[in-house]
């Protein structure tokens, strides 16, 4: 349970499950004529080798776009494993992902959704702990060591992730796509500002947020913070520690391509859709 | 040497740590953390846990916090093997989605329309919120005994945990029948009582807060 102050929670604007929420309803279907088959081609040949056959084995699905974070997070660690996606990319801004179709596959109306097979999972930190169980080879015990404290404090961060700092950027974002606000408000900058700095303590004896190596927490939290710079960027002399581990991880092969790129483009949709609903004023 | 176990007995999170240390047959030593009097925000427990939240275990000098990761650890640690947490990767994935769903959905979108109302009249369209949750909850239960499955997990601790207390500040959780017939289902686990009486204190507090404001 977490003790926030009543004040901001006051003025915190009601948020919504991913991106929007309204009454709309798209009339074609939605994704057809989107399909991206795109085929990734791995830089690190050895991972790839190692894991081709056993990826390839079931044809993994992916609902997901490039300015989503959690969408981010699970193509960053796809990357790290050599697998290969399959893309599907229902268009928020329309309203792709709140028609029946899309709530047959995934009713809560989220993005990022796998389908391996005929398994279907929403959910990025779920997702993430589903590949990498499945599909993770030696990178399993890499990315979730089987440690138990190790494993529990990642677990701790990625809900962290999910019950708070990712809710810092869809208090943002939601109220934004739906053309309520123009700006983040100094109430969205202070809770994004609360959020780093719990980042903040989790770096502060490692490099890491779950010990010396990057771990699955690593990836959810990055992505999440590499959006949020999108919004309000990690100040180097109020978070230090923050903003060293935001440059270790883009070093990292795949974060600078997904996690960052991904944080830019949201950046730019999101004061593009500011522009537009300042527009419409 | 029993875990300790700092937490609130109004606070709905912890009630899931008391009902899995229940149903694993572990004793927990129980610290109670008087947040009114700011005892989650001495410097001992800011150390303990920076994010000074409860529920909060020490097990054997390794702290950790969030409800749901404690339920994981303490099932992966004392209960291996466990139905609780299978784990086949895609049972297991079901189990997670459940209770990431729990903690950023149904969980938030009831305290989104709880907290404000200590401050101001309550938010219809946030209680619409928290009742399309329960609708995704009801589509869990579709062809299902439990929320993850046939067999009781972590995912309904979890979500019973979020839900127990729903009737205690006037929100109707059984309006649907799958609803209705799992929380039955569930009333008989292990614990199950510890959590009905964290939740009518639960409800005093509430309603105890909500006059404040109106006074």
């Amino acid at each position: 349970m977490y003790f926030g102050g009543l004040a901001r929670r006051r003025s915190r604007l009601n948020t919504l499950l991913f991106l929007i929420h309204t009454q709309s309803v798209a009339v074609r279907p939605p994704w057809v004529g989107r399909v991206s088959c795109s085929v990734h081609l791995n830089n690190n040949m050895r991972i790839t080798k190692t894991l081709w056959n056993k990826a390839s084995a079931a044809r993994l699905l992916l609902y997901k776009r490039d300015a989503s974070p959690p969408s981010n997070a699970v193509r960053v660690l796809g990357a790290m494993l050599g697998l290969q996606f399959d893309f599907e990319e229902p268009d928020l801004l329309q309203m792709e992902h709140r028609t029946p179709e899309y709530r047959k596959i995934n009713p809560m109306a989220t993005i990022p959704v796998l389908k391996d097979g005929d398994f279907t999972l929403a959910e990025s930190h779920a997702i993430n702990l589903y590949l990498l169980s499945k599909y993770g080879g030696e990178q399993k015990e890499v990315l979730y060591p089987s440690d138990l404290k190790t494993r529990a404090v990642i677990d701790q961060c990625l809900f962290f992730d999910a019950g708070m700092l990712f809710r810092r950027l869809l208090e943002v974002s939601q109220p934004a796509f739906i053309g309520k606000i123009d700006s983040a408000s100094s109430t969205h900058i202070r809770n994004i500002e609360e959020g780093y700095g719990i980042v903040e303590t989790y770096l502060e004896s490692s490099p890491y947020v779950a010990g010396d190596r990057l771990t699955l927490a690593d990836i959810s939290l990055g992505c999440t913070v590499a959006g949020l710079e999108g919004i309000h960027p990690v100040d180097a002399d109020k978070f230090p520690k923050c903003k060293a581990w935001l440059a270790r991880l883009a070093a990292e092969p795949y974060f600078k391509e997904f996690a960052v790129a991904g944080g830019v483009l949201f950046g730019k949709l999101l004061r593009h859709v500011w522009r537009r609903n300042k527009k419409a004023d | 040497m029993p875990i300790d176990f700092y937490y609130a007995p109004y606070s709905p999170p912890c009630w899931s740590v008391l009902m899995v240390a229940e149903a694993l047959d572990l004793e927990l030593n129980l610290k109670i953390v008087k947040t009114s009097d700011g005892e989650h925000l001495t410097p001992e427990y800011l150390k303990m846990n920076p994010q000074h939240t409860v529920p909060t275990i020490v097990d054997n000098g390794f702290a950790l916090w969030e409800s749901r990761a404690i339920i994981t650890y303490l099932v992966n640690k004392y209960g291996k093997g466990s139905p609780l947490y299978p784990e086949d990767p895609q049972a297991r994935a079901l189990v997670d989605q459940r209770l990431y769903f729990d903690i950023s959905t149904l969980y938030q979108r009831y305290m989104d329309y709880l907290i404000p109302q200590m401050l101001e009249p309550a938010d219809e369209a946030k209680l619409k919120k928290v009742e399309e949750a329960l609708g995704f909850v009801e589509t869990f239960l579709e062809g299902r005994q439990y929320i993850a499955g046939d067999n009781l997990t972590l995912a309904d601790y979890s979500i019973a945990a979020s839900v127990i207390s729903f009737n205690s500040v006037g929100i109707d959780a059984f309006k649907t029948p799958r609803i209705k017939a799992w929380f039955e289902r569930v009333k008989t686990v292990p614990g199950f009582s510890k959590s009905e009486e964290g939740a009518k204190l639960f409800g005093n507090v509430v309603k105890e807060m909500i006059n404040k404001k109106s006074s």
